[in-house]
């Protein structure tokens, strides 16, 4: 089924029909002029790409933004407490809501930070919560929440600054929402955890893949871009290395590097990217860290069916968004239904990321599924399924002006700094394949803006 | 009972190094049976460095030196105050029930464990575990490397006090008795010991298997835990440089004379 | 405190040694084309001679596709290059049109690279972007911070081709005061420069060696 079919965007292509398709080029050359990037390693040799992306939006009403706010808002408040209680008094657990071997196995969980105050009591500073719209009573459904170092809002961001300039009139008479105060908001949270000094954007460097918005964001929020080579520790304090041999005290890092990389005494010691003892200057309340240090148990793909217990258990309400009705092997009666349904259902391996480990139980041979079956029995604590959610197609622009629809999600923004803040706009990432339901980028998708219309009261 | 103890840990380097961040854990813990009444540390010979505490609550030693040096010399000593091995503390033992990187639940290990006929007590359990892997494996230097791993010192069937500790561990989790892996200071052995606690009917206790011991009043002078030998670890650093490497340590505990 | 990372400051550096090689050197090969044409065939081996390089060409349209495309390090497009690489690393130092101009030519290159034949047109028509990326440089109203690096970058190359390929002590004598100016406003360590050596070699090297010797200090 295709959303873009239905009247939420008439007005939007009345207003194209009257737009010269070379214009559409334009965009497509402004882009390239930019240098918006999305960078691949492919057989060892780096490839720069540009992010393949479609000018027809994903449309959003203004209700289903309310309801999208309140849903995000609601949900990265208990995961935050959820992460301030496993590494501190652990209730949760000590009540039995989550079987306390989820936590305890997962390698994501780092006790060595047990018992480490964060800047404001502030965990998930920054998320990006992955969404589909199902075309079976048009609900939107969460698949998965990206609490570590969540990325791509600076393509919708790109791509939004060039679309205004090259199609005004979109703008003019639809009631989109503006996005374009990201950078400010990011800015706020920083300055809002800061503990006293400069902000800075640790970056991998030029090869990651998300270089450009890394370059970006430091540009917009006035926050200094570094590698790790830039930093030093000194004493238990943070600081920036400037070019002749003063230092600057660094009070916020936006880090876009895994934990893993992010100090190599602390973590993996072959990391040449991280800064060696960030940790303990993070342990003694020196520097605030965005997102915090082992946020990696709560976007466990375990955890994640937890998650609606977590949100009645700490806030005591209704969850308002909905999780993929979802089965963990791990229990009794879950393991059988995956074994007696696998054909209906889509199969994770909470180890992997980046849409590898997900299988299609309806794309397995007999022998195939035989074998995951006996994965499934050796080891329960490592498989989730879910079942397949038909989600929407959204149309895009064909070179000679046709239609063509993909399958299309949605991955919203949340920044947490004096309240949370859910971004009205999002990054829709949609399939090349026309058969395939995996978006993930780093599988060659492309991405489309989303516009959030503007209550008109 | 009251211990002193003195542990130096010397890198000596072929070239120079510079810019060496350091981050060490050899401050031994506090706890209801461990109080450390007094200590002293040097690097090379200063005082020039910074203090935390982990997770697990393991005291850190960090810092760096920039310029360009030799030699990294580590002194710590002090005086500390035992009682008998038998504690709880706040942590949870539920954390230690799972495998971890160095401490997998492999074949192997099932395998292992279906040779042996254990008895059905908690307690009397980890004391056959313990004489039996004292028993049954040779303790000898040089064959493993401390990325080693339960299965290696499997089939090899020798190794040193990090790999005794980490079999033990192993099999006392997959016989649900919550174990952690201890980083220490005894005497007698020249160098940093490794062995296990055990959470039995409430209270940790512990358990040397490379000396097939009971631990009750014994000088053993806990400095770090953790769920295997990358939780505990005692020394690591970062610096450019370097050529080769030598390592000398030392460690003496003795009792105070009553 | 000025926030710019050593890392930083000597990428900048080396973009605007870059960008002003790649203004420098399209000039020298039109001008040379020229010559090629009608008064000295050889005017372009005595050229590239001149920086330690053997060139050889049959007729002047190899000679532009040449140091246009394949002379490694000292072509054109590998100026081009540089200078972009390091206005990628420096992006959120720069005014975004500066950017944008440098990405542009960058492209332009890229572009012709798969054209057999390059006309003397097309370089003709590179200059005007340079003439933008300096324009948008000199207008900036972005913070000074990250010009007087840049600009540094910019003279010291200078100076290096004008007595490399010209010999002209006069031009960089002009420069230098220049230089000496932004070295103290970068640095109050700043040593002035002198150029009273008669070896060229000595003085390429003390200029070269400038940037590392007085503005960056070993961290």
């Amino acid at each position: 089924m295709v959303e873009s079919q239905s009247p939420l965007y008439d007005g939007f292509k009345e207003i194209l029909k009257n737009i010269d398709p070379q214009r559409v080029k334009d965009v497509l050359s402004y882009m390239r002029t930019e240098a918006i990037n999305f960078n691949l390693f492919k057989n060892g040799t780096f490839i720069e790409r540009k992010f393949p992306f479609d000018v027809i939006p994903r449309i959003v009403s203004a209700d289903e933004f309310a309801y999208l706010d309140k849903g995000i808002q609601q949900r990265i408040y208990a995961l935050n407490l959820f992460l301030e209680d496993i590494y501190s008094s652990q209730k949760i657990l000590k009540d039995g809501i989550i079987p306390s071997e989820f936590v305890f196995s997962s390698k994501a969980f780092l006790p060595a930070f047990m018992n480490t105050p964060v800047s404001k009591n502030i965990r998930v500073h920054i998320s990006g919560i992955d969404l589909v719209k199902n075309s079976v009573g048009d609900s939107w459904v969460v698949l998965e929440d990206n609490l570590r170092v969540p990325s791509g809002v600076s393509y919708p961001l790109s791509l939004r600054m060039l679309t205004r300039k090259v199609f005004p009139e979109f703008f003019e008479k639809l009631p989109i929402a503006s996005v374009l105060d990201y950078p400010e908001l990011l800015l706020k949270t920083m300055n809002h955890v800061n503990t006293g000094g400069i902000n800075v954007v640790l970056t991998p460097g030029r090869y990651n893949s998300a270089f450009y918005e890394h370059s970006y964001l430091a540009k917009q929020s006035g926050a200094i871009l570094a590698t790790g080579e830039d930093l030093v520790v000194e004493k238990d304090h943070l600081y920036l290395k400037t070019y002749n041999g003063k230092r600057a005290k660094v009070g916020a890092v936006y880090r876009r590097l895994d934990d893993d990389a992010l100090d190599p005494i602390e973590f993996h010691p072959d990391s040449l990217i991280g800064v060696p003892n960030i940790s303990q200057v993070y342990r003694a309340g020196n520097v605030g860290l965005m997102n915090s240090i082992g946020n990696g148990i709560a976007d466990d793909k375990g955890i994640y069916y937890f998650v609606p217990d977590m949100i009645r258990y700490y806030m005591n309400e209704e969850p308002i968004l909905q999780n993929a009705p979802t089965y963990l092997a791990f229990f009794e009666k879950d393991r059988q239904h995956i074994l007696q349904n696998m054909r209906t259902l889509v199969i994770k391996d909470v180890a992997e990321a980046g849409g590898y480990g997900v299988v299609f139980g309806c794309n397995l041979t007999k022998s195939e599924r035989q074998n995951l079956k006996d994965a499934i029995i050796a080891e329960p604590r490592r498989f989730i399924a879910q079942e397949v959610i038909e989600f929407y197609d959204i149309e895009c622009l064909a070179e000679n002006g046709d239609f063509f629809p993909r399958k299309a999600d949605l991955r919203m923004y949340s920044l947490f700094g004096e309240d949370i803040t859910v971004w009205p706009g999002g990054l829709t990432r949609f399939t090349m394949d026309p058969d395939s339901y995996i978006v993930n980028s780093s599988q060659g998708g492309g991405f489309k803006d989303t516009w959030v219309l503007k209550d008109k009261r | 009972m009251k211990v002193w103890f003195n542990y130096a840990f010397k890198l000596t380097f072929s070239e120079e190094v510079s810019h060496h961040a350091f981050c060490l854990r050899i401050v031994p813990q506090n706890n209801s049976i461990q109080q450390v009444n007094s200590w002293q540390l040097h690097i090379n010979e200063k005082r020039d460095f910074s203090q935390s505490i982990d997770g697990f609550g393991n005291k850190l030693i960090f810092g760096a030196i920039q310029n360009p040096h030799k030699v990294f010399d580590v002194r710590i000593l002090g005086e500390a105050t035992l009682e008998a091995y038998m504690y709880k503390d706040n942590e949870s033992p539920l954390m230690y029930l799972y495998p971890s990187t160095l401490i997998p639940f492999s074949p192997q290990i099932y395998t292992y464990l279906n040779t042996l006929i254990l008895p059905s007590d908690p307690f009397a359990i980890a004391i056959f575990l313990n004489q039996t892997i004292y028993n049954n494996f040779q303790y000898l230097q040089g064959i493993s490397t401390p990325t080693c791993d339960t299965d290696a010192f499997l089939s090899r069937r020798q190794g040193v006090c990090q790999d005794f500790s980490h079999l033990l561990i192993a099999l006392l989790r997959l016989n649900a008795i919550p174990a952690r892996y201890v980083n220490g200071f005894i005497d007698g052995q020249g160098e940093t010991h490794a062995w296990v606690e055990a959470f039995i009917d409430g209270y940790w206790r512990g358990l040397d298997p490379t000396n097939g011991t009971l631990l009750y009043l014994s000088p053993y002078i806990k400095v770090a835990h953790g769920r295997d030998f990358f939780d505990a670890r005692l020394n690591r650093g970062i610096f450019a440089g370097g050529g080769k490497q030598s390592i000398g340590v030392s460690v003496t505990v003795t009792k105070d004379e009553q | 405190m000025i926030l710019i990372s050593p890392q930083t400051a000597e990428n900048l550096y080396w973009m605007g040694r870059y960008i002003q090689r790649s203004e420098t050197m399209t000039r020298l090969v039109i001008h040379t084309f020229d010559k090629i044409l009608d008064i000295d065939p050889e005017e372009g081996v005595k050229l590239y001679d001149k920086m330690g390089i053997e060139l050889t060409y049959s007729n002047p349209q190899e000679f532009l596709q040449k140091s246009i495309f394949d002379l490694e390090y000292a072509s054109l497009i590998c100026a081009i290059d540089n200078a972009r690489e390091n206005a990628i690393l420096t992006r959120s130092h720069l005014p975004n049109r500066m950017f944008s101009r440098i990405n542009a030519l960058y492209l332009k290159y890229q572009n012709a690279k798969l054209n057999p034949l390059v006309s003397i047109f097309w370089l003709e028509s590179t200059l005007q972007e340079l003439d933008a990326i300096w324009g948008n440089l000199e207008l900036s109203l972005v913070e000074a911070k990250e010009i007087p690096f840049i600009e540094f970058g910019r003279i010291a190359e200078r100076m290096d081709l004008n007595i490399r390929i010209y010999n002209s002590m006069e031009a960089a004598l002009y420069d230098l005061e220049k230089l000496n100016l932004l070295g103290h406003k970068l640095t109050p360590h700043y040593k002035k420069l002198s150029l009273t050596s008669t070896s060229v070699e000595k003085m390429l090297t003390k200029i070269n060696g400038l940037y590392y010797g007085t503005i960056v200090t070993a961290s």
